[in-house]
């Protein structure tokens, strides 16, 4: 027998012995049941904890094309190259497919511990990336809140949280959403001061109403200050909360706007401002490094306004589940939101 | 049709905590890795659905979590005390053999985690070596090598042992 042969038969005895270790081994492998409820108990905690945390580290960035709501922790924001936080390495997979995202626009009213949805916007950036579509939904939609019956939508943030929002919107529609990002107001104040303001052009004045200033019709500018009134103004306008929630498309369309095509966006020191400017108020349930991905891709994504043209009211709130709505649902699921469009030209912002 | 986690969960787990118990050797350390391994899932489960391979996302989740681990030296101490127990080792016409069995339980909980996840995924899940390569997020040639040496150290031991 030559030296190699002898090599070979001593590494197959051990290739044998690895194998029948292993086998012997699984003697010790525990029961799947007993293993699954412990995953979904443990399943649940993570909910909850996650929901607080995310307030925390995220920074804002930029509300490109107003899709986005962006947004960088400092903490992996080095040189303008985000780094992903320690054990998150393996997720980092490229996001391809359509992403659809839950904007959440709040208030947190003085003296009260509730916060209401002023602002439910579906975001959806089709595959080829080349738009990315703000879709409101009629705060007072009524809709099946799980666990709590019918109510209006903006019920659910009280009632639950933006967890609970999200699960109403997901059974509403059945888009599977990839995140939600909850915008406080004064934040999206502080990131108008801080990109110098953004440019608005009203069609009808908005009366001054509960201590806030109103603003006139024609184009302006949008100052930290004029936000709230901006965002929040409905009684005395034609359509009341459709009007608002146009008014919310057109600032987030403004806002992205002007930071698309600010040069001084280029400028890391106005950047950080920016983040800094909206560190307090944005909290994304996602993973921010994929959302961030997407973001940079539509820096010259065409913008496309959705709303409800006109009122369809029941004696108690607005009716969402029925015709448009449920085909518009369909088109999001389908990625199919031109042809719908093109079906449904009230629906569309121009 | 895209797998939900529920039917992944159902269809793959015991296979998981398999795969975690030859990683770790413990079966309680395997629940923990399985546990955590299954929440990121499940945080990022519109990926994993999405990709080519949902069981091989996760497995390289699994593995990942295995080797990047920073309680490096506490899995360590706790692998390494894989002495036979002497309760365990009853005297029968097989001690010998059985002893010896240890023995190779023990060197392999020695060897670098990469090195025995290569070891696992070839003589245990039987995955060839570009499934390895995916699995480990490295070349063909690397997992090769880590075989390889991987065999060399375990039969430098058993030669010595004997």
């Amino acid at each position: 027998m030559n030296k190699i042969e002898e090599s070979d038969g001593a590494m197959s005895r051990v290739e044998e012995e690895l194998r029948a270790a292993f086998e012997r081994q699984e003697a010790l492998v525990p029961d799947a049941a007993p293993m699954r409820d412990r995953i979904d108990f443990a399943w649940v905690r993570v909910k909850r904890r996650r929901a607080k945390r995310r307030v925390i580290g995220a920074a804002v960035a930029v509300l490109i094309a107003g899709v986005a709501v962006p947004v960088v922790s400092t903490s992996w924001w080095h040189g303008g190259q985000p780094v992903p936080a320690i054990g998150t390495a393996d997720m980092r997979a490229p996001v391809s497919g359509p992403v659809d995202v839950l904007l959440l626009g709040t208030d947190r009213r003085a003296g009260s511990a509730a916060r209401r949805a002023d602002t439910i916007m579906l975001l959806h950036v089709p595959a080829d990336r080349n738009s990315a579509w703000m879709i409101s939904l009629p705060r007072n939609g009524l809709v099946e809140i799980p666990g709590h019956g019918r109510q209006k939508l903006t019920a659910s943030l009280a009632l639950g949280g933006p967890e609970l929002t999200r699960a109403t919107v997901a059974k509403l529609t059945g888009v599977d959403l990839d995140a939600t990002v909850t915008v406080d107001l004064a934040a999206l104040s502080a990131v108008t001061e801080g990109v110098g303001g953004v440019t608005v052009c009203l069609d009808q004045a908005i009366p001054p109403q509960a201590g806030r200033k109103g603003l006139a019709a024609g184009c302006q500018r949008i100052e930290g200050d004029d936000v709230a009134p901006l965002l929040q103004g409905q009684d005395g306008l034609k359509r009341f909360a459709l009007d608002r929630d146009q008014n919310n498309r057109r600032f987030l369309r403004a806002l992205a706007t002007r930071v698309t095509t600010d040069d001084s966006m280029a400028d890391p020191a106005r950047f950080q401002q920016l983040l800094d400017a909206g560190r307090e108020g944005v909290r994304i349930d996602s993973d921010a490094i994929d959302l961030l991905g997407v973001v940079a891709k539509l820096w010259k994504a065409d913008l496309v306004g959705v709303g409800q043209p006109t009122f369809n009211s029941a004696a108690d709130g607005e009716i969402v589940d029925s015709a448009p709505w449920l085909s518009l649902y369909q088109a999001i699921r389908d990625d199919q939101l031109p042809s719908w469009a093109e079906a449904n030209p009230s629906f569309i912002d121009h | 049709m895209v797998v939900t986690y529920e039917e992944f969960a159902d269809s793959r787990l015991s296979a998981l905590l398999r795969y975690a118990v030859m990683l770790t050797g413990d079966p309680v350390l395997a629940e923990d890795l399985v546990q955590e391994t299954m929440l990121r899932a499940q945080l990022h489960w519109w990926r994993v659905a999405r990709s080519d391979s949902p069981d091989g996302y996760v497995r390289k989740i699994l593995t990942n979590q295995f080797i990047e681990s920073r309680r490096a030296s506490w899995w360590r101490r706790v692998l390494l005390r894989a002495d036979p127990d002497p309760v365990v080792a009853a005297p029968s016409d097989h001690a010998a053999e059985s002893a010896e069995r240890d023995r190779v339980w023990s060197m392999l909980a020695g060897l670098p985690r990469r090195q025995r996840a290569a070891l696992v995924l070839r003589y245990y899940e039987d995955l060839p070596d570009q499934e390895i390569a995916d699995i480990l997020g490295c070349a063909v040639g690397t997992v090769r090598s880590a075989i390889s040496r991987g065999l060399v150290a375990l039969r430098a031991e058993l030669v010595e042992a004997r």
